[in-house]
């Protein structure tokens, strides 16, 4: 039973565009940020923009609820000829995901922004900001194959370019933002080159054309050569161990902002891709899917919660003990992925809902007490200097290291549970090294930040601004009832499995 | 809603609001300390209340939620629960007496945080004693080892930072590597976590995965310090007397041990630990810890760290009585559980006060005080030998129980291990006591000037002196009481 049954957010003739306004909202928004007069109509048009992006979420999970499948034809051309954005369970789960992700950060914004960057550029910085989002959205709407090669572009090149931004906070942003760039575009390569071969198979380039001719076609060499590169090229996006050299200098240097929405939102969408295409495009396709999921995926993913976790222990930036982290918890999302289970699949969406809510809040919080130092140990202390920030980060630190009464723990719990069911105990055995690295990492920042005293006045640490306090205590806050309470939104990662395994069976 | 129901959130609320309240008027310390006290009676009258409704056969259940469907916190008394949950309030109201004059006279700072942590760790320690099924009994568990985080490093220095840093790390990683996969693995298995007579297990798994998963929960109870994992407990004494006393003596460690009871007739039940190699394993490892331990203890002059050395040895008693597979051991681990407690508290408060009144810390310096401070020198007496073992106390039941139950069973290294350790605790604590009574009087003994402890901190422990004495003529009643939570599967 979704939540969202039986819930009207908007009048039928709004409803039926929402896919198509879902993602040209945000794009609206990066125009105008782009053309305003000053920082605060930037931000003004941003948040207008996330939020009306948010409503329309909202719409499609009522409506998805209610028939199912929703599918919208672009301009009237009729699929599979035309482009057709197609949202069922699974794509709204992530659409919802980003665009409250979208709303919190952008929310926090401008407050953040005033922190790192120099007036004249937050109109700049609100536009790439909106073009990111308007591509992640329009990763979990379309339906498209090529059309998800042009958002995926349209996210990236929009962060690329904030992340050199960064510049301003620190200079090696430049380094990190060009190691990005070339990262991602071999990355986007590889998928191109991918869904070429899919369409030199099949001649369609709509996802659910393609999943039925692929499964008339037995095991095409080509289509299996095609679904290899486009699962290299997404692993790259997703920074899936070993292609993910690129997140921790684009993670640390960003600006926060930037950082914390792309830490809850790029590599989650990446990861939506990589189901999508493995279990729902390659389903039909005799074992293909099922045999990178397996025998590539899952290794990869359960030496990426092991390796990461362990390197985190030795960094000493915060930002970058927590970039490893994120490679981490992407390993634990994969190995929940590669399950072969509903009941691992949907322990993996929740995992990942969980765990994208809880980096945002942790960076937001970074970027909002103005703290310039990298190093961790410079942030001793800061717990009195501004309690109600450090206050939720610590929140979502325990999060992050599955304490109990969080999201994150129930996540944990449910994935143990799915892959021990499975008999992957491997896999458990590595959930459980890595959750033990984890504590470590989390307890000494736990341990400087709340624990300790401030050694010099000159921290520069301050509270966060109002605004910036709201988005953080509404993630924190969730983060800690969806620990409490989960059925609403494990039910929604339950009908997204169900939907994604269900086309691939 | 039911009375029993109300008494379960009452159990967890009162400590709950206690901490908040001690938050809030941190800066008010008459108001604050009432509070602390005012809750704590509060709560040992609902836990009364608990303990006489499972006796009189209706045991309060509830489902207080239900995180994802099929997964419920979920409340149900049985014997051995209620005992727990109004022993360590019945101790918690004792030591919040004894705290507030502790921490007045010591002038500690952060008063406010150090009963707030109290407060969230004694919800913690009710959520695990009225648990009603594994789930509900890991949250409560891992929310006591961060709420007495900030306790262990109440003085803030490099010493008390470290030890907390071992101390988060040994449990919650323990809890995170080896308990948590074992409890969603069960989970996952079994369909529920749910305590049930005779074992939820029994019947449904092998011995030998099962054995991996009793391995996997023994050892990921860290708080119940079975080595190799026992080395926080030592390194905990860093923080103040009064958190020594309760947490280190009583709650956190009697959580540990409580779970594993809890485990073994509850989840496993007395036929897979009879018939797994994996239960054989850890018993000899429990009567190597028990005499590693005491003989460690010996080596001590710190005279925290030597409570703390007897207190690791005393616990693998309650260990090992939950892996000898005969019911009389799981009755028998109960009931050390709580005549260990009181005496151990009584020992603790009564070095804590020692420290107040002379400074002293080390057993080379005890020398002659005994004379100057009689009173706290006889309750410590007391206290040693209830943990020793002997007559008129407490201890001495639990003890016959535990080692008759091991012979009963056919372990007799067990038995030997926990006499021999005996004999280690009383050439471990009775010298302390002779010295003091009739040492020559050392320099702390000669100095001139007052020693006296506060009031408050020598009422406390009398009194639990005399619940040891008390426990010698009601330990038959409590093992009766106890007896249905070793029966078998039906």
């Amino acid at each position: 039973m979704s939540p969202f049954a039986g819930v009207q957010f908007a009048s039928p003739e709004v409803i039926q565009h929402a896919p198509a306004l879902m993602i040209a909202a945000p794009l609206t928004a990066a125009c105008v940020a782009a053309l305003s007069p000053s920082a605060r109509w930037a931000w003004f048009s941003s948040l207008g923009g996330a939020l009306f992006a948010l409503w329309m979420a909202l719409c499609l999970a009522a409506d998805v609820a209610q028939s199912g499948v929703v599918s919208y034809a672009v301009g009237g051309f009729a699929p599979p000829l035309g482009i057709e954005l197609r949202v069922d369970d699974l794509g709204v789960f992530f659409s919802l995901l980003v665009s409250i992700l979208g709303v919190a950060t952008s929310l926090a914004s401008a407050s953040l922004l005033r922190l790192e960057l120099p007036e004249r550029d937050h109109a700049l910085m609100q536009a790439g900001f909106m073009l990111a989002l308007t591509g992640l959205l329009g990763l979990t709407a379309t339906g498209d194959a090529f059309n998800a090669f042009v958002f995926l572009e349209v996210s990236s090149i929009g962060t690329y370019a904030l992340v050199a931004m960064g510049a301003s906070r620190d200079r090696r942003a430049l380094t990190a933002a060009f190691q990005y760039l070339i990262m991602g575009t071999i990355g986007a390569t590889f998928f191109v080159i991918g869904v070429g071969l899919l369409y030199s198979v099949t001649g369609t380039l709509n996802m659910t054309d393609m999943a039925e001719k692929l499964s008339a076609s037995s095991s095409d060499r080509a289509a299996i050569a095609g679904l290899v590169l486009i699962t290299v090229g997404l692993a790259l996006k997703a920074a899936m161990f070993p292609l993910h050299a690129w997140l921790p200098g684009a993670y640390s240097a960003g600006p926060s902002v930037v950082v914390a929405f792309l830490a809850g939102t790029a590599t989650k969408v990446s990861v939506y891709l990589l189901i999508r295409f493995l279990m729902d495009v390659a389903g039909g396709l005799e074992g293909a899917g099922e045999g990178l999921l397996n025998w590539l995926i899952a290794p990869m993913a359960g030496i990426a919660a092991v390796v990461a976790s362990v390197q985190a222990v030795f960094q000493t930036e915060t930002r970058r003990i927590l970039a490893f982290s994120s490679i981490a918890q992407i390993g634990y999302v994969l190995l929940g992925v590669t399950s072969g289970s509903v009941a691992g699949l949907t322990a993996a969406l929740f995992l990942l809902f969980a765990h994208a809510m809880i980096k945002t809040v942790i960076f937001l919080c970074l970027g909002a007490i103005g703290h310039r130092g990298a190093q961790l140990e410079t942030l001793a202390g800061a717990g009195r200097e501004a309690p109600w920030t450090i206050t939720a980060l610590a929140i979502a630190m325990l999060g992050l290291a599955g304490a109990p009464f969080t999201a994150g723990f129930l996540a944990k719990w449910r994935l143990l549970g799915a892959l021990a069911d499975g008999g992957r105990i491997w896999a458990v055995v590595a959930i459980a090294v890595s959750s033990l690295t984890a504590l470590v990492y989390c307890a000494r920042i736990l341990e400087t930040m709340v624990f300790r005293t401030r050694r010099s006045s000159a921290s520069g640490v301050s509270e966060a601004s109002p605004a910036a306090l709201a988005a953080i205590w509404f993630l924190a806050a969730s983060s800690v009832w969806y620990g409490l309470d989960a059925s609403a939104l494990y039910d929604l990662a339950r009908q997204a499995a169900a939907s994604a395994m269900g086309a691939s069976s | 809603m039911t009375a029993g129901e109300i008494l379960i959130l009452a159990a967890l609320g009162t400590p709950l609001a206690a901490a908040g309240l001690a938050l809030v008027f941190a800066k008010i310390r008459d108001v604050r300390d009432t509070v602390t006290i005012v809750a704590a009676l509060a709560l040992t009258c609902v836990c009364v209340a608990l303990l006489a409704e499972t006796a009189l056969g209706r045991p309060p259940e509830m489902r207080l939620a239900e995180p994802i469907p099929g997964l419920s916190i979920f409340f149900r008394l049985e014997p051995l629960g209620a005992l727990f949950a109004a022993m360590a309030s019945a101790l918690y109201l004792l030591n919040s007496l004894y705290s507030i004059g502790y921490m007045r006279a010591r002038r500690e700072p952060r008063q406010g945080r150090f009963y707030a942590c109290f407060g969230l760790a004694m919800c913690a320690v009710s959520g695990v004693a009225l648990a009603g099924n594994l789930f509900t009994a890991f949250l409560f568990y891992e929310l006591l080892t961060f709420a007495t985080y900030p306790l262990v490093t109440h003085k803030g220095d490099e010493t008390s930072r470290r030890a907390g840093r071992l101390y988060v790390l040994l449990l919650g990683g323990a809890a995170a590597a080896l308990l948590l996969p074992a409890v969603a693995t069960i989970q996952a298995m079994a369909g529920s976590t749910e305590f049930v007579t005779g074992g939820l297990l029994a019947g449904r798994m092998d011995a030998l995965p099962a054995g991996v998963l009793l391995i996997m929960i023994v050892f990921g109870t860290a708080k119940a310090a079975l080595m190799p994992l026992h080395a926080w407990l030592p390194g905990a004494m860093a923080a103040p007397t009064p958190v020594s006393a309760f947490l280190h003596a009583v709650a956190v460690v009697k959580t540990g041990v409580f779970l594993i009871l809890k485990c073994a007739a509850g989840i496993f039940g007395p036929e897979i630990i009879a018939t797994s190699p994996a239960a054989q394993g850890l018993l000899w490892t429990a009567a190597a810890t028990i005499l590693i331990a005491s003989a460690t203890a010996l080596t001590r002059d710190d005279l925290k760290e030597r409570l703390a050395w007897s207190t690791v040895s005393q616990l693998s008693y309650v260990i090992s009585g939950a892996l000898i597979a005969v019911g009389a051991g799981v009755v028998g681990g109960g009931l050390h559980m709580l005549t260990h407690a009181f005496g151990k508290i009584t020992m603790f408060m009564c070095v804590g006060a020692v420290y107040l009144a002379a400074g002293v810390t080390r057993v080379s310096a005890v020398s002659g005080l005994a004379r100057r401070m009689p009173l706290v020198f006889a309750a410590f007496l007391v206290g040693s030998l209830s943990v020793i073992g002997l007559p008129p106390f407490g201890g001495m039941w639990s003890k016959f129980l535990l080692i008759t139950a091991a012979f009963g069973a056919g372990e007799p290294v067990t038995a030997a291990a926990m006499i021999l350790s005996s004999l280690l605790s009383a050439a471990c604590f009775l010298p302390i006591v002779i010295s003091g009574f009739l040492g020559e009087p050392g320099e702390a003994a000669l100095r001139s000037g007052p020693v006296r402890a506060p009031f408050l901190t020598v009422l406390p422990p009398v009194i639990t002196a005399a619940g040891c004495f008390g426990l010698f003529f009601i330990g038959d009643w409590v093992m009766t009481y106890l007896i249905p939570i070793a029966e078998r599967a039906p």
